[in-house]
């Protein structure tokens, strides 16, 4: 057998390509399950965390059944864009799914409003793969505590309704502070947030008048 | 050329480093090393993949025809990080959440392509898999040491933890946290190592 | 909304914006290993440059290809990584070999950096990032081209600074690599200001 033939170098590549292709693939659809379970219950823990629900330990059938009880889940659609909603029953918070280009991937997350849509009550982000260590600190508690209680300033500018990072007024209650060193990711986290604000409050004006 | 576990070990630690020798792999050095605990993540994936790709391309080195070694190479290498991605990802997704960015910088880590094609693609099976681990080895050595500078300097605590009397001798050096921080530190290291390695040759 | 978007870009801009403003070597920091390696003559540099331009430009196409003809229809999505690389090792090694065998004063110009491509990391980076972005055929021609052009000239000033630099008196032990992650530093610092000049 020759080493060099083209039909030896062809025939080799062709079985490694088809072994190691299979072998991924087989790895994959077996954790699929599983892949779809974990998915899951990490859906659910974000939105429990964004709620600030209390769930009794830490099983996904707990989270399952916590969110049962607090959280009505609707779609909301408007034009091509579809936002997933939830509801707390108790409370007047309605959350949405937001989800935008970060700066190197796709940032989603959840961020809940007061009814009147004027406050942000929290925010907790589903997937986001900026960079560790920098940008993929938007994750941090001390991020995401500053959101809480903060206003929404909807006679800005449609770009500066929340602001992250510098601004004109330092004392701006519709302001947060950056990720010192993540500048990129800050400044597409607001502006993912500001789009996503004003197509959510688009939708939910053009719902509520459809139902009238 | 003969080399025994001995030798072997002591140049990827040192005399052949793939950092500050060989300069590779310096892509992900610059991406992950302001935190020590990212740091610790990748280099325990690094070690883990340049094992056992040089286990298996040294396995497979007699069938490899010379001309597409790379493409079969790269395919191994990438095999191998996916499927390690897929398993860590549905046994642990916590952990997963943390290791998960770092995995295709694992992928084009030219360290493992590096060492596949110079060591596995020439040698026994179980000395390559030494060497591979060897050269993460040296590789996670390095980082750590520049983490050990960046995320004290950078944020002023370790591992996450506070430094003490933090407040009296820290002032936040932003450049310590972007990747330009790297740079200069990577730098630093190399210097000290290679005017180490200099010094000696001299006296010797 | 994106879709709206995609057809109004311009090509020029996304090919400025890929070569400047979002510069794969020196604001994201890919392909780092084989820019220290080669950088240091300008001729060298520039043979690497064009080298990875040329197969940016269409190793993004053919993933682009690839990825929404083959991978999407089938739900082989999660195939895409080593799918990309193995297309990049394929196309480098074809382009050896035509190369080799059609202009052998081009293979012995650019002939030795072609095994370096394909581990450089910023290939597989832009054909990675192409599929963030709700670009179109020709627009990812277009980026490709720039993210390869972006790198080109960060390499090709990096070259020539260490020309100059050679003739200095350096500490043993900080010359060759060294210095050049210093120069480099010093490069991206600058760079950090043209982020998010232009907007996409």
């Amino acid at each position: 057998m020759n080493k060099s033939s083209p039909a030896y170098i062809l025939t080799f590549t062709l079985i490694i390509c088809a072994v190691f292709g299979t072998a991924v693939s087989l790895v994959h659809h077996g954790t699929r399950g599983m892949l779809e379970k974990n998915k899951k219950l990490h859906r659910n823990r974000v939105i429990a965390r964004a709620f600030e629900l209390d769930v009794p330990g830490e099983s996904a059938a707990a989270y399952a059944r916590a969110l049962e009880n607090a959280i009505q889940r609707d779609t909301l659609v408007h034009k091509e864009r579809a936002f997933r909603t939830f509801t707390h029953t108790g409370q007047n918070h309605i959350g949405f799914v937001f989800s935008g280009m970060g700066f190197w991937d796709a940032i989603t997350g959840i961020l809940v409003l007061t009814g009147d849509l004027e406050r942000v009550v929290n925010i907790q982000f589903l997937e986001q793969k900026e960079t560790p260590g920098l940008g993929a600190r938007i994750e941090e508690p001390w991020f995401t505590r500053q959101f809480k209680g903060l206003r929404i300033d909807w006679d800005a500018l449609p770009a500066e309704r929340i602001i992250v990072g510098p601004s004109p007024d330092p004392d701006a209650q519709n302001r947060v502070d950056a990720i010192t060193g993540a500048t990129q990711t800050s400044i597409a986290l607001m502006r993912i947030l500001n789009e996503e604000l004003d197509t959510f409050r688009k939708a939910r004006t053009a719902s509520a008048s459809e139902r009238l | 050329m003969a080399d025994t576990p001995r030798t072997v070990t002591a140049k990827a630690l040192w005399a052949e480093n793939p950092i500050f020798r060989q300069v590779l792999g310096i892509c992900s050095t610059l991406a992950v090393t302001n935190l020590l605990a990212n740091t610790l993540f990748m280099c325990f994936g690094v070690i883990f993949v340049t094992s056992l790709s040089n286990l298996t391309i040294s396995l497979l080195r007699e069938y490899i025809p010379k001309r597409v070694r790379m493409i079969v190479q790269v395919l191994i290498i990438a095999s191998y990080v996916m499927m390690v991605d897929i398993i860590i990802k549905a046994l642990n997704p916590d952990i997963h959440r943390f290791i998960g960015p770092y995995v295709g910088l694992i992928i084009t880590n030219c360290i493992i392509m590096g060492r596949a094609e110079a060591f596995a693609s020439q040698n026994k099976p179980w000395i390559s898999l030494l060497d591979g681990f060897a050269s993460g080895l040296g590789y996670s050595f390095i980082l750590i040491a520049i983490a050990l500078v960046r995320e004290p300097l950078g944020f002023g605590t370790l591992l996450g933890y506070t430094l003490p009397a933090k407040d009296l001798w820290w002032h936040q050096w932003t450049i310590m946290v972007m990747p330009p921080g790297a740079f200069f530190m990577l730098a630093i290291v190399t210097w000290a190592c290679r005017g180490l390695q200099v010094s000696k040759e001299k006296t010797t | 909304m994106e879709t709206e978007l995609a057809g109004l870009l311009p090509v020029v801009l996304i090919f400025a914006s890929a070569a400047f403003t979002d510069n794969i070597l020196l604001a994201r920091f890919l392909g780092m290993c084989s820019c220290l390696g080669v950088s240091r003559k300008v001729d060298t540099s520039i043979g690497l440059g064009v080298a990875v331009i040329f197969v940016t430009a269409s190793t993004a196409g053919i993933n682009y290809l690839v990825y929404h003809y083959l991978l999407a229809p089938l739900g082989l999505e999660y195939l895409r990584l080593i799918t990309f690389i193995v297309v990049i090792a394929a196309f480098v090694q074809l382009v050896e070999m035509v190369v080799e065998r059609f202009s052998p004063t081009l293979y012995n110009a650019l002939g030795i950096f072609l095994p370096l491509i394909t581990v450089n990391c910023a290939i597989l980076g832009i054909s990675l990032f192409m599929l963030n972005k709700p670009y179109n055929f020709v627009q990812t021609l277009a980026f490709g081209a720039g993210g390869g052009f972006g790198w080109f000239v960060a390499i090709g000033m990096i070259g020539a600074i260490r020309e100059k630099i050679n003739e200095a008196s350096l500490p043993k032990g900080l010359e060759g690599p060294g210095i050049t992650l210093i120069i480099i530093g010093i490069m991206a610092l600058a760079f950090v200001g043209f982020s998010g000049m232009v907007k996409i």
